[in-house]
């Protein structure tokens, strides 16, 4: 029976050393090994190589420590454990608790960075798009605020930082920036007292031609004065629907004359203003009236 | 509670609980109990007594740190003997410039029909060509060789403390004789030619 059937030459090329020490424990591998070694004279050379390789090593021997070594060696071992954990690094000994610490913190810088950057960058955007205001730097850094709603004027302020210094480049722009958000808001506030001024004016424009004819009329027969209000009504709601009342300002919303509207209301202000005691006349007035003639005011007024 | 009194010849179990348990003599008795045998399992790999001795204490202070860890699923020798092989290959890969010199070796030198006669060897001290063979081999190499000569350790043990299987471990033992061998009939070439 052929026993080399299921080792290749590799297979026991590599089991010699383990033959020579004799640390094989399967038989049939090494009666392959053995009929290998009769039968191949190439692998006999091997085995004797190898033989004589391994039984140089068996001679070798170290110089072997004093007995005083093994037995200071533990002494010695328990004094570099009692150094190691004396001298444990600060990292070490607070070790979880600094780590969380520490990444904590750098958790809450770069989320106050983060929030810091989009808030600055939402306000740019919110500037940029902003209609009415011009931003332009000179060279000497100073900024002018143009505002179109403000008659052209512009503000310089001058830049009070120092060439080439960032950080007070940094403080500058801040500053700036909270000049613009400060000029816009006021932009916004005078835009809705203009417009606040544009209903008051219509409500005072009513009251004073009701005034005026009420005024005329009454002296002429103080009987008939319904029919008189009433004319007078259907002469304002003409002059509203037709703007050809040159007294009256036309109020309708046109955006193009906002502009000059606008100025010519800012200049009536203290005009208006005084006119308190002309409303309280008109409501007086209308309070007279019967409840019919009231309701036909309201008629109108919604007409108009 | 069993008050057993732990002396060098207490098993592993015992001691390993003991100092789980915060007993600090427990670990003395574990160094006192396989400090030899550590010792010269990294000697036989770097060669040199200062760094055995430098690194049989790193071997134990790591022991001491990671004790705690160790959940028996391997036997406790072979868990210390894997840190012992482990610090000494990375001790070895860190000196590897000095290995590597001494391991170019000029295959036209070599015979390989010659034999290594004793003779030969005269004029130079036998200790010191094994230990320069041995130092021709890399790392792993020495270690399986180590392992499997001198403490005839089976493949499987040593592949389980190097994490590799137990066939490679087979062959890189008979590569490492082989190396030995080529390294030690360079020598004797080279010895003749001198003393021609």
């Amino acid at each position: 029976m052929n026993t080399n059937i299921n080792y290749n030459t590799e297979d026991l090329l590599h089991s010699l050393p383990d033959y020579i020490s004799k640390n094989i424990t399967d038989p049939e591998l090494v009666k392959a090994i053995e009929s290998k070694i009769s039968s191949d004279p190439e692998f006999k050379m091997e085995y004797l190589n190898l033989s004589e390789t391994l039984n140089l090593f068996e001679s070798y021997n170290m110089e072997s420590p004093s007995d005083a070594y093994f037995n200071n060696l533990s002494v010695r071992i328990n004094e570099s454990i009692h150094k190691e954990t004396q001298t444990d690094p600060f990292f070490k000994r607070f070790g979880i608790s600094l780590k969380f610490a520490l990444s904590a913190f750098v958790v809450l810088f770069v989320i106050t960075s983060a929030v810091f950057y989009f808030y600055n960058s939402e306000t740019d955007k919110n500037l940029i798009t902003s209609d009415q205001t011009n931003v332009s730097t000179d060279k000497n850094d100073s900024l002018k605020i143009n505002e179109s709603g403000n008659n052209g004027q512009s503000h310089t302020i001058p830049d009070m930082s120092v060439a080439n210094d960032p950080e007070s480049e940094m403080k500058n722009d801040g500053i700036k920036k909270t000049e613009l958000i400060d000029n816009k808001s006021e932009n916004t506030k005078r835009n809705n007292r203009l417009s606040e001024n544009k209903s008051d004016i219509q409500k005072k424009e009513v009251a004073n031609t009701l005034n005026e004819n009420s005024s005329v009329f009454s002296k002429e027969d103080e009987i008939t004065s319904v029919p008189f209000k009433a004319s007078a009504f259907d002469e304002l709601a003409f002059a509203d629907n037709t703007g050809a009342n040159k007294n009256s300002p036309d109020l309708s919303d046109n955006s193009d004359n906002t502009e000059s509207s606008e100025s010519e209301l800012e200049q009536n202000d203290d005009v208006l203003i005084s006119g308190d005691s002309d409303d309280d006349f008109l409501e007086e007035d209308i309070f007279d009236l019967t409840p019919e003639e009231q309701l036909e005011i309201v008629k109108y007024l919604k007409q108009s | 509670m069993s008050d057993k009194k732990l002396n060098i010849a207490s098993s592993d179990e015992e001691l390993i609980s003991s100092f789980n348990k915060g007993d600090q003599s427990a670990f003395n008795y574990i160094v006192r109990k396989y400090q030899k045998k550590v010792y010269w399992i990294i000697r036989k790999m770097v060669l040199d007594h200062d760094d055995a001795d430098d690194i049989t204490q790193e071997v134990f202070i790591k022991l001491y740190r990671s004790l705690n860890d160790f959940r028996g699923d391997s036997k406790f020798f072979t868990y210390l003997y894997k840190i012992a092989v482990n610090y000494s290959i990375n001790h070895l890969n860190r000196n590897k410039k000095i290995n590597s010199r001494k391991s170019d070796i000029d295959n036209s030198l070599i015979l390989s029909e010659d034999k290594i006669a004793d003779e030969i060897m005269i004029s130079r001290d036998r200790t010191e060509l094994l230990e320069e063979a041995i130092e021709t081999l890399p790392a792993q190499q020495r270690a399986v060789f180590n392992m499997r000569y001198y403490d005839n350790l089976t493949y499987e043990d040593i592949a389980n403390i190097l994490n590799k299987s137990a066939g490679g471990m087979k062959a890189n033992y008979f590569h490492a004789i082989k190396r030995l061998e080529k390294f030690l009939k360079c020598h004797k070439k080279s010895e003749l030619t001198e003393s021609n």
